[in-house]
């Protein structure tokens, strides 16, 4: 018996739901889900430290890195999300 | 039924709120496993494929007399029901003959190859962490008797 026979209910997920756009978009072109505004930019600064911290958000290298994951991980696919084409919509806008 | 079976703690999915978001499946296999892997999950949201806007949740029902129990050749069993209701895997127990998946009606165990055992849901000890997490409420914790009278 196959799998899919024995474990009818075990379907793969094909798609995310519209939900999870926002956030996959944003780890895409920041390396974060959470933006960095400015207030928070600005209370690092009074605190001393840099404005954007060592991470995705200030490290090209970092960013470059998780861009990678996601296209491994065939996170495109199932968030049923064309970069290419967002990105030209963003570049248009 | 006894009123101790009627106190013991099951879930309870109502379709009308769920909003397909998953959250349930990725908190449920961040427990067990530590990574956000949907296809871990002990339990399974899919798509209703007569409504569209629907979704149809499969997930261990902990039932009074559990196919999967009586379905364990082992000795002594590795799938057994606690006094709390709850029906759970012994992973040391298990040689992995996947009866319990033929068993089920719904095919809720689940043959992991990594550890040539079968598992499934353990009720997360008394607090699921599917219930916990569902935004929507789509999923609850009620007692035996409140589902019962929820279901009819």
């Amino acid at each position: 018996m196959s799998d899919e026979q024995l474990y009818p209910w075990r379907k793969k997920v094909k798609t995310l739901p519209p939900t999870f756009k926002n956030p996959i978009a944003n780890i895409i072109h920041l390396g974060h889900i959470p933006k960095l505004v400015t207030t928070r930019e600005k209370i690092r600064e009074t605190l001393g430290i840099n404005r954007k911290p060592p991470t995705a958000y200030g490290i090209e290298s970092a960013k470059v890195e998780v861009q990678e994951l996601i296209k491994r991980t065939e996170l495109y696919d199932k968030a049923t999300w064309n970069p290419t084409k967002e990105q030209t919509e963003r570049e248009s806008d | 039924m006894s009123d101790e079976l009627l106190k013991q703690k099951v879930l309870i999915y109502d379709a009308e709120k769920c909003s397909g978001c998953y959250y349930c499946m990725i908190v449920c296999s961040f427990y067990h496993f530590e990574e956000a892997d949907l296809e871990k999950a002990y339990l399974r949201v899919n798509p209703d494929e007569s409504n569209p806007t629907m979704f149809v949740n499969a997930y261990c029902a902990h039932c009074e007399h559990p196919f999967c129990v009586a379905a364990c050749p082992t000795d002594p069993p590795a799938i057994t029901k606690d006094d709390r209701g709850f029906v759970s895997i012994d992973q040391m127990r298990c040689i992995g003959c996947r009866s319990c998946n033929y068993a089920c009606p719904i095919s809720i165990p689940v043959y992991e190859d990594a550890s040539r055992t079968s598992n499934k849901c353990d009720f997360c000890d008394g607090e699921p962490r599917c219930a916990k997490y569902c935004s929507t409420g789509a999923l609850q914790v009620v007692s035996r008797r409140e589902a019962k009278e929820a279901r009819g």
